[in-house]
């Protein structure tokens, strides 16, 4: 792109290849959505089989009657609220770390992350009991709060390198021009930030909207997400794999379209930070 | 006021600065602090406090009995002595180690050929292969995990038709999950495949800061491919490189969902890992005390491995 004369034809090749490695089992989960439950555990596997949107009425209520639509809301609900609370406390943290350095600033970098190192499912044991403890079983506003804690640190690290690279010497004269903190955010910081902003933000949301261990295990009938929803057909009798191949084509849609919308935000956001 | 006499920029005579902080009102000195606080705090209590719980159960012996009566049980070291005496701990913190080895490599080498890879193409091209590598990120764990299944099926997989299609016939109905080792291989698989997006959309906004005319004057130079890599691509890339494998390094050494969800550590304990170990006794078996003195040795392992990637980064930082 930015010197045609050096690219060198095989690359395109390989790009499709490599595109193609990369899209085919999601391609083939499209596929198999589309055909009949017999034809999708034929073998070999059928690829010009008929194709009918049986999975995808039975993902949406067809013979069961469930809904699929509180699991898509409940998830939609713990990872905008989530990703919403991380900016919200990231941001000012990693303005703090990046703009105006704290004394031992990497010491509190460090903090941050070192909280990553936490296995997970150890988690488990005490988060369980204190939401027993609490009455927030099945609750769709905890499981916000977890997945707020888990991603903070990360969000914390990749929003100060972005905000870094905001000029000090532009900071500096917007302050001597009288400017306030707000008038400076607004000015200054956020136009040279927002990629930035918008790739961690879909970092966070995309990370939510998968996670799978916390909401087994933290939620039920009421506050179940899509995930959960999900393992439900993979454990039912009988033939399934359309049904969950319709029902995780729906699932992920939302991040496709985010990450649609965003893959240029998002090259141009971690580009900004994190490198130099 | 101290707060602001250590800026992490080096400069020499730092003149100008010094004299515009010598007219900040006392107030502004606290300011980073009060924003630095919210995310601090919310850290301490969502984190700290779980593991702070962690460790005080691995001091105890807490069973179910112990759990329903919430009776506290203190037994010293005792769940450390059953976990390190246990050869099947050794075996697996080994296993883990390698399967992370083996994932964070792949992983990292694959998202920088793919990075490379974005930066050659033309656009349209870049474009189907970004879309393709948002797809492969976006799906969620239990549906690749599923579908990696079906694809490896001893019957049904569309791996094997494919081999054996191709003339290697000896793959008709090999079963890719009889052993511990070649279950781990599609585990590690399916984890490089959904984390090399990350990793080449990071390395490739990385060598978008590259100016163009480093790459002009390599040509001009008449460097070849690997050279101009070596020369210019690298050292631009490698402080993100550090990153992505600290990130990943963290993610696959603790990572649960599809280890399990693919046999459930099986065949026999074969594709057990840590994680996996650690919900067996723990969640599955109702040892939590144990469980519990697993995910601290985890933690100290994990610490171990990434303390020297850790200060590396952190001083890479502080001299920007």
């Amino acid at each position: 792109m930015r010197n045609p004369r050096r690219v060198w034809r095989p690359w395109g090749a390989v790009a499709w290849l490599a595109g193609v490695l990369f899209v085919l089992p999601a391609a083939w989960m499209v596929l198999t959505a589309l055909h009949s439950e017999p034809d999708a555990a034929t073998n070999p596997p059928s690829v010009a089989a008929p194709l009918t949107l049986q999975g995808y009425a039975e993902f949406f209520g067809a013979g069961t009657g469930v809904s699929p639509w509180p699991p898509l809301i409940n998830s939609a609900t713990a990872s905008v609220g989530s990703t919403v609370l991380v900016l919200l406390l990231a941001i000012p943290a990693a303005y703090a770390l990046a703009i105006k350095p704290v004394r031992k600033w990497t010491d509190v970098l460090f903090f941050f992350l070192s909280t990553k190192m936490l296995p997970m499912v150890a988690g488990l044991l005490p988060v369980y009991l204190f939401a027993q403890y609490t009455g927030l079983l099945d609750n769709i506003s905890l499981l916000a709060v977890l997945y707020t804690s888990m991603n903070l640190p990360i969000a914390v690290w990749l929003m100060r390198s972005f905000l870094a690279e905001v000029p000090k010497e532009i900071m500096e004269s917007a302050a001597l021009d009288g400017a306030g903190l707000l008038t400076t955010l607004r000015r200054v910081v956020a136009p040279v930030a927002a990629p930035g902003i918008a790739a961690t933000a879909l970092i966070c949301f995309i990370f939510s909207w998968n996670e799978l261990l916390f909401a087994r295990v933290l939620t039920g009938v009421v506050a179940g997400t899509a995930p959960v929803f999900l393992t439900g057909f993979v454990t039912s009798q009988g033939l399934f794999l359309a049904k969950v191949c319709a029902a995780a084509t729906v699932i992920s849609l939302p991040v496709l379209v985010a990450g649609f919308a965003a893959q240029d935000k998002l090259v141009q956001g971690l580009s900004l930070g994190a490198v130099k | 006021m101290t707060a602001t006499e250590n800026p992490p920029i080096v400069t020499p005579v730092p003149a100008r600065p010094a004299v515009a902080r010598r007219h900040r009102r006392p107030g502004v000195a606290a300011l980073p602090y009060l924003l630095l606080a919210p995310a601090t705090l919310t850290l301490l209590v969502l984190l700290g406090w779980p593991v702070l719980s962690v460790l005080l159960t691995s001091f105890r012996r807490l069973d179910l009995r112990e759990l329903v009566q919430g009776k506290v049980v203190w037994v010293g070291l005792d769940n450390y002595r059953a976990v390190l005496g246990d050869p099947t701990f050794w075996t697996v913190t080994l296993r883990t180690l390698a399967f992370t080895a083996a994932c964070v490599i792949a992983t990292v080498v694959g998202g920088l050929a793919v990075a490379v890879l974005m930066r050659h193409v033309g656009r349209a091209v870049r474009t189907v292969l970004q879309v393709s590598l948002v797809l492969a990120w976006a799906m969620p764990f239990l549906a690749a995990t599923t579908v990696f299944q079906w694809m490896f099926d001893q019957n049904y997989g569309i791996l094997d038709k494919t081999l054996v299609r191709l003339g290697l016939t000896s793959f008709a109905g090999h079963s890719w999950f009889t052993t511990g080792f070649s279950t781990l291989a599609v585990i590690v698989t399916l984890i490089t495949w959904q984390g090399i997006p990350f990793v080449a959309f990071t390395l490739f906004a990385g060598m978008l800061g590259v100016p163009a005319e480093q790459y002009e004057a390599a040509a001009i130079d008449g460097a070849s491919g690997w050279q101009t890599f070596r020369a210019v691509t690298w050292p631009a890339v490698r402080p993100l490189v550090t990153l992505v494998t600290f990130l990943s390094l963290l993610w696959d050494f603790k990572v649960f969902p599809q280890v399990w969800a693919m046999r459930e550590g099986g065949p026999d304990g074969g594709s057990t890992t840590l994680a996996v170990l650690q919900y067996v006794k723990g969640i599955a078996g109702s040892h939590f005390g144990v469980a519990a003195a697993v995910a601290v040795l985890m933690i100290l392992v994990l610490v171990g491995l990434t303390a020297q990637n850790l200060r590396l980064m952190l001083r890479a930082q502080e001299y920007r």
